[in-house]
């Protein structure tokens, strides 16, 4: 797909999702990475992706909806969150704020109580910067392709982008 | 992911997404979509719910029209991540993006303006897209 248009020798960041066909998000067994490919093959340097958002998991309610506890987490209702390193929550949520610290995860029925730790970061979407190496071999006037690989249940994936150097 | 194009703050970036089951017939969902934007520097610049946008007897159809105001004021490349509950179970989470150039302004192009005399002078009164009422001296008008 199309990241859009990129300056020349030029820091930069784009937003990728990690989803299935239907839109699913996917959660990838260890962050994903970027690698640029040129005209003539991939060229120097490798990113490792951050989630758009995350934060730390502090406790988790037994209640339905779940609460989850994370300090300062920055989200706001109708965000997609992803739990994982949790006991039993593990998935894809969406978020319901209640306070600045706590959040609830609907459709979650009750669950059983747990010594909550853990995560949460955004479902599906993640961050990536052009490698800092692969900067003086961008182009202006030429096409890239950003390739993103990743791992699920140890099955490597690939997700192809295109990015236009101006 | 898809590019949306490129705007000057206070212009208006159209946003929609077309639900679907998983066989892909447009289906309503059971919570409306949310649309979290996110500037050049990761940060969340807004966070809307999207209206469902019915023209035409669309279903599963939502989108808006979000203003790029002063949380948009910095140029750059801008995610707009929007997430629903999939009819079929679980999340959905598509990820657009468009870039901000620079120029414009914050409060966006007037959208009316009049003229209007007053004792101590004459003033043209604007609004604004941003929704702000601007007054300032009108020496065209004597």
């Amino acid at each position: 797909m199309f990241l859009g248009f990129f300056d020349e020798m030029a820091a930069a960041s784009f937003v990728a999702p990690l989803t299935d066909g239907d839109h699913g998000p996917i959660s990838p067994d260890a962050a994903p990475v970027l690698v640029l490919y040129g005209a003539d093959g991939p060229l120097a340097g490798t990113s490792e992706g951050e989630p758009a958002q995350e934060g730390a998991v502090t406790a988790i309610s037994t209640a339905a909806p779940a609460v989850v506890t994370s300090a300062a987490h920055g989200l706001q209702t109708g965000q997609a969150v992803e739990l994982v390193g949790t006991t039993a929550r593990d998935g894809f949520y969406l978020a319901t704020v209640l306070s600045a610290d706590t959040f609830s995860l609907d459709g979650t029925t009750a669950g059983s109580a747990q010594a909550a730790v853990g995560s949460w970061r955004s479902a599906g979407v993640w961050r990536f910067d052009l490698p800092t190496a692969a900067l003086p071999s961008l182009a202006a006037g030429s096409t890239y392709t950003a390739a993103v690989t990743y791992a699920v249940a140890d099955a490597p994936k690939i997700d192809l982008h295109t990015l236009y150097v101006q | 992911m898809t590019d949306l194009g490129r705007y000057r703050c206070g212009d208006e970036v159209p946003v929609a997404v077309q639900v679907t089951t998983a066989a892909g017939a447009p289906a309503w969902p059971s919570a409306h979509p949310h649309l979290t934007a996110y500037d050049p520097a990761g940060d969340v610049a807004a966070v809307r719910r999207l209206p469902a946008d019915r023209r035409g007897g669309a279903t599963g159809r939502f989108g808006l029209a979000q203003f790029l105001g002063a949380a948009f004021a910095a140029a750059g490349r801008y995610a707009a991540v929007t997430s629903w509950p999939r009819p079929s179970g679980g999340v959905a989470v598509r990820v657009q993006a468009f870039e901000v150039v620079p120029g414009g302004h914050p409060d966006g192009p007037p959208i009316s303006m009049a003229a209007v005399r007053l004792p101590d002078a004459n003033r043209l009164i604007w609004q604004t897209a941003g929704g702000n009422l601007v007054t300032g001296l009108n020496p065209r008008v004597t």
